[in-house]
């Protein structure tokens, strides 16, 4: 950060240049990639789903969320008009941790997941800021910080370019802390974007995201998580220390590979089950897959859905 | 007790600290890495915490057992226990008493044998047995012995009667058959007691473990005793019999296996008891020296080399030979076909051949006369005849002729234009080896054609067993019998039942020089001539020794030299001539006994079995009309000498271990020679086979250690 009021940092400064740099090229290809995606929209079209009450017109029940929850929910539109965003970004330390020499899809070196998430909530922003939706930003920490209200203006692209080129790695997390601090910052309905690893207390994470749905905001969680901390390839003997604690162990990963990769399994499915049964678009996103083809990916799927037979409601 | 066959090896059971020092103090290093899922990795290393930790002591606990027991197992443990002398217990004994009476207990041990301490410690012994007790015995080297019975009396007589053998012993059969002769019954306590000095060849053939064996309690009598022995283990006589006498030459081989060197040892060689030769040697402890003595004057009999030095068996310090042959052989050949001059007669070739006259000792003295002449001479003035083209057969000189050859005189025959087939078959008879069928004169190519062939020997093989006569030639450079070609020959009667033995063939195989025996006396036939009318064999230089040694053979007086290899217990055959119906054998210190007599188709002979004693063996045959002769060994027929087994003067001693592993029994004690009921200080039953079981172990600990680092 700038020692002096009214001046950018130099380093901050060549940190939001790429940081929008990579942002628009990565965001670019994906409009590139939704105009050919056989389902088209005008714009990012958004469905909110309500649980079923007898009456409901059964033709509009969402069958994707029935298969992934046994509960029968209706897609209800909104108006076409442009809503807000808030991107949220996990600024704690474990996101700032990245495998040593690996390659993503592209063969690009593998970031951290922090600056993963930078890229891919610049790029969103880029994204909706082009269709004139409003976006904000917060970081997520052991409280929300560094939150910017949602605005349609274009210039709110550099403001969010340079509070996330500027976030350094926080102490801890609380997730559920930070989500309870943004509520009472949201007017009216919205779109809140997580960027996380979600490595904190998993109740209370959860239970924070259900509170949050359950105020009818639209959630979208991408799960950033990587590569070693899914398939934990390591071989040697290792001191494994915790990034935000004092915690250390010394053990041949060897040994608890096959253990380790079954709890952290079972915690993605669990918050996969969770996030789908609360009508919250869960996505894993791994640091070595390539972030222009998720943000594709995310968002064909979305205009899939939306064009799949739903219908506003007035 | 416990020891180790190879205890420098059990050493590397310290290495049984090294894994404890690798596990504590010399991990491998990890590595630092800060990890964000790190309740995961909590979560996950709880579950298998415990389960690693046992997997990790287990690991360590088989590293150590491979690091101790390899080296144990190599090192051949051996499990032991006391087993005390021979004590008495509530039950009556039956014991079998095994004697050692090998040569080597011939040995001095103060002023008595072994053997004979031995026998004194036995004896001592069996006083302690009571009425109830049973007892036998055996020789450990004859393998006679006698029976268990209650008669102790008989048994010590037998033991007395032992006496040395020049034979190694028989450890192992001795066991069998001390076992053997054991009633089982578990109302005795069976026992083997074997006396002996335990020297280590009449163990080693020990190799097969018997369990069925009792115990064996083994009194050495040779304790505290130095093997120090040097003794004449070879001899090698290189004495050539052809047309000039040859000096002899005696090359013995002196072996010292003591543990001191020999300095300035007499080496004598004794004819009659008189020194002809004699020279000093010196032999280094545990190695071997070869001493020449060369006989200008070779004397014939009996002979013996002494070595005359203080060792610790002197029994074996004199090995015996035998030397025949070289006495002047009186021979009458009748010339058949006299010529006017010396070299056209048909005897001229062979006399040359006979008495070269360039030679100056020839051992034959041919006398030629014509038949008519022949009338006038005493035959038994002679030794052989030879009978060169005689055609004229009257009678009278067919009858001298064979009873000069029924007495023991040998006859040649050579063949001629003069030999009449029928004449001579008629008035030869049996003396003739073979009948005569006619002359053979081959021709090449078709029936046409007048060309004569020229028929060839048998060339000999050199290491085919050959007649006496032939075996100058399988010496090298004596010529090739093949090269002779012949024009014309007798052919001689088929036999269905050879009577006679064919001596030299042609190529085609026709017999060209047979032999018979008639009476005491031998005949040989040479189917051709002795001079060149009928092949040109006379001027090949075969022809000289062919004939010399003929003429010697035919008078017993053949180079006979026995270097005494034949040893000690062996068993002889000795061929006969037909007309012997028995034979005598004149042993060393005067024995004598009857030999047997086999007749088996084809040959007679008689076997010499009782052959323990070193020395010459002269053997007398007899006809069915004949007395015994006088036992003078210069008229003796035939000769064997005999030598003790050089096995025996090897006195290194068994050591305690290899005899608990060659004896075969599974229990086995050393006692105490002085008091068998008192055990010797190692003496203890011995199990080797454990490093097997320890090995088989190893295995699994490395299968377990391969499976325990493959899951950690």
């Amino acid at each position: 950060m700038s020692t002096q009021p009214g001046f950018l940092d130099p380093e901050l400064m060549r940190r939001m240049q790429a940081l929008e740099l990579k942002a628009r090229e990565v965001a670019e290809g994906v409009l590139m990639g939704i105009h050919h995606a056989p389902h088209r929209g005008r714009s990012i079209e958004f469905a909110e789903h309500k649980e079923y009450s007898p009456g409901d017109d059964i033709r509009r029940i969402d069958w994707k969320v029935y298969a992934k929850s046994d509960r029968f929910y209706i897609k209800e539109y909104e108006d076409d008009t442009n809503i807000s965003s808030i991107i949220l970004v996990d600024g704690s330390r474990s996101m700032a941790y990245g495998a040593d020499g690996a390659k993503d899809e592209d063969g690009n070196p593998v970031p951290s997941k922090l600056d993963r998430a930078r890229l891919l909530a610049c790029a969103l922003s880029y994204l909706l800021l082009n269709q004139s939706d409003a976006v904000g930003m917060g970081i997520m920490g052991e409280r929300l910080t560094g939150f910017l209200p949602p605005r349609a203006r274009q210039a709110h692209f550099h403001e969010i370019t340079k509070r996330l080129a500027g976030m350094e790695p926080l102490p801890g997390t609380d997730i559920a802390r930070s989500l309870a601090d943004l509520v009472p910052m949201i007017k009216g309905r919205a779109m809140v974007i997580i960027f996380s690893d979600l490595l904190d207390d998993p109740e209370e994470m959860l239970r924070a995201l259900r509170l949050l749905r359950s105020r009818r905001q639209e959630i979208v969680v991408f799960h950033v998580l990587d590569r070693d901390e899914i398939d934990f390839p390591f071989q040697r003997l290792s001191i494994f220390k915790d990034m935000e604690g004092p915690t250390r162990l010394t053990v041949d990963p060897r040994v608890i590979r096959e253990e380790y990769k079954r709890h952290m399994d079972e915690f993605i499915a669990r918050v996969t089950m969770e996030c789908d049964g609360r009508g919250i678009d869960y996505n894993l996103a791994r640091t070595d897959r390539s972030p222009g083809r998720l943000l594709t990916s995310w968002l064909g799927r979305r205009q899939a859905l939306s064009a799949s037979g739903a219908r506003r409601t007035r | 007790m416990f020891s180790f066959l190879n205890p420098w090896l059990a050493l590397g059971a310290l290495g049984v600290a090294a894994p404890i020092l690798i596990h504590f103090f010399f991990r491998r290093r990890a590595r630092n890495l800060e990890f964000p899922a790190m309740r995961f990795v909590l979560l996950s290393y709880k579950k298998v915490a415990r389960k690693l930790k046992l997997q990790e002591y287990l690991l360590l606990l088989v590293r150590c057992l491979i690091a101790l027991l390899l080296p144990l197992a190599l090192a051949v443990p051996l499990f032991a226990r006391s087993v005390p002398g021979i004590q008495r217990g509530e039950k009556p004994i039956e014991v079998v008493v095994v004697m050692d009476t090998s040569l080597s207990m011939t040995r001095k041990h103060g002023d008595k044998s072994l053997l004979q301490k031995a026998k004194d410690a036995a004896f001592t012994w069996m006083e302690g047995m009571t009425e109830e007790d049973r007892a036998g015995a055996i020789d450990a080297v004859r393998l006679e012995g006698v029976d268990v019975s209650a008669d102790t009396g008989e048994v010590k007589e037998k033991i007395a009667a032992m006496g040395p053998a020049y034979r190694p012993a028989r450890m192992n059969q001795s066991l069998m058959r001390a076992a053997s002769k054991l009633s089982g019954i578990a109302e005795r306590e069976q026992m083997i007691l074997v006396f002996t000095d335990l020297q280590k060849y009449g163990w080693q053939k020990t190799l097969q473990r018997d369990s069925s064996l009792p115990p064996v309690y083994i009194v050495d009598v040779a304790r505290d005793l130095a093997p120090d022995n040097v003794t004449i283990t070879d001899l090698a006589i290189d004495w050539r019999a052809l047309a000039r006498d040859k000096a002899a030459t005696l090359k013995a081989t002196v072996a010292n296996f003591g543990e001191e060197d020999l300095r300035q040892g007499m080496l004598r060689v004794e004819f009659g008891g008189r020194t002809v030769a004699q020279g000093f040697i010196d032999v280094k402890a545990g190695e071997k020296v070869e001493k020449s003595f060369t006989l200008t004057e070779v004397p014939e009999g009996a002979g013996v080399l002494r070595l005359a030095v203080e060792d610790g068996m002197s029994a074996d310090n004199t090995y015996h030979f035998h030397l025949k042959g070289g006495q002047r052989v009186r021979t009458l050949i009748v010339d058949g076909e006299p010529g006017t001059s010396y070299m056209e007669s048909e005897t001229y070739f062979l006399d040359q051949a006979l008495n070269p006259r360039l030679y100056t000792r020839s051992r034959i003295n041919p006398r030629t006369v014509t038949p008519h002449e022949l009338r006038e001479i005493n035959l038994q003035d002679y030794q052989v005849i030879v009978l060169a083209n005689v055609g004229d057969v009257k009678t009278a000189l067919t009858e001298r002729v064979k009873s000069f050859v029924r007495q023991g005189g040998g006859l040649l025959f050579t063949l001629g234009d003069n030999v009449d087939a029928d004449v001579y078959n008629a008035a030869w008879g049996d003396l003739l080896p073979r009948e005569l069928r006619g002359v053979k004169q081959p021709y090449a190519g078709s029936q046409g054609k007048k060309e004569i062939r020229t028929m060839h020997l048998e060339s000999l093989s050199p290491d085919a067993e050959v007649h006496p006569v032939l075996s100058v030639f399988q010496q090298p450079g004596q010529g090739d019998l093949g090269l002779a070609g012949f024009k014309k020959y007798f052919l001689l009667q088929q036999e269905v039942e050879p009577q006679s033995r064919i001596i030299l063939r042609l190529t085609d195989g026709i017999p060209m020089m047979v032999e018979s025996e008639y009476g005491r006396g031998k005949t040989v036939l040479f189917a051709s001539s002795a001079d060149r009318e009928w092949n040109d064999f006379c001027i090949h230089p075969t022809y000289l020794p062919l004939f010399h040694q003929t003429v010697q053979y035919l008078a017993d007086a053949l180079v006979m030299k026995d270097a005494g290899n034949i040893k000690a217990g062996s068993a002889v055959d000795v061929p006969v001539p037909s007309d012997v119906v028995g034979a005598r054998v004149l042993g060393p210190h005067g024995s004598s006994w009857e030999a047997e007599l086999i007749k088996e188709e084809g040959s007679r002979r008689v076997r010499l079995e009782k052959t323990d004693m070193p020395g010459v063996y002269f053997v007398f045959f007899r006809g069915e009309e004949q007395d015994d002769k006088t036992a003078d060994p210069a008229s003796a027929d035939r000769t064997v000498v005999i030598n003790a087994d050089p096995i025996e003067s090897d006195l290194e001693k068994a050591s305690t271990s290899q005899i608990k592993g060659w004896s075969g029994a599974e229990k086995v004690s050393i006692v105490n020679a002085e008091d068998p009921e008192q055990q010797e200080g190692e003496s203890t039953i011995v199990k080797s086979a454990f490093a097997i079981h320890l090995l088989w172990i190893l295995a699994l600990l490395v299968v377990a250690e391969r499976l325990l680092t493959r899951k950690g």
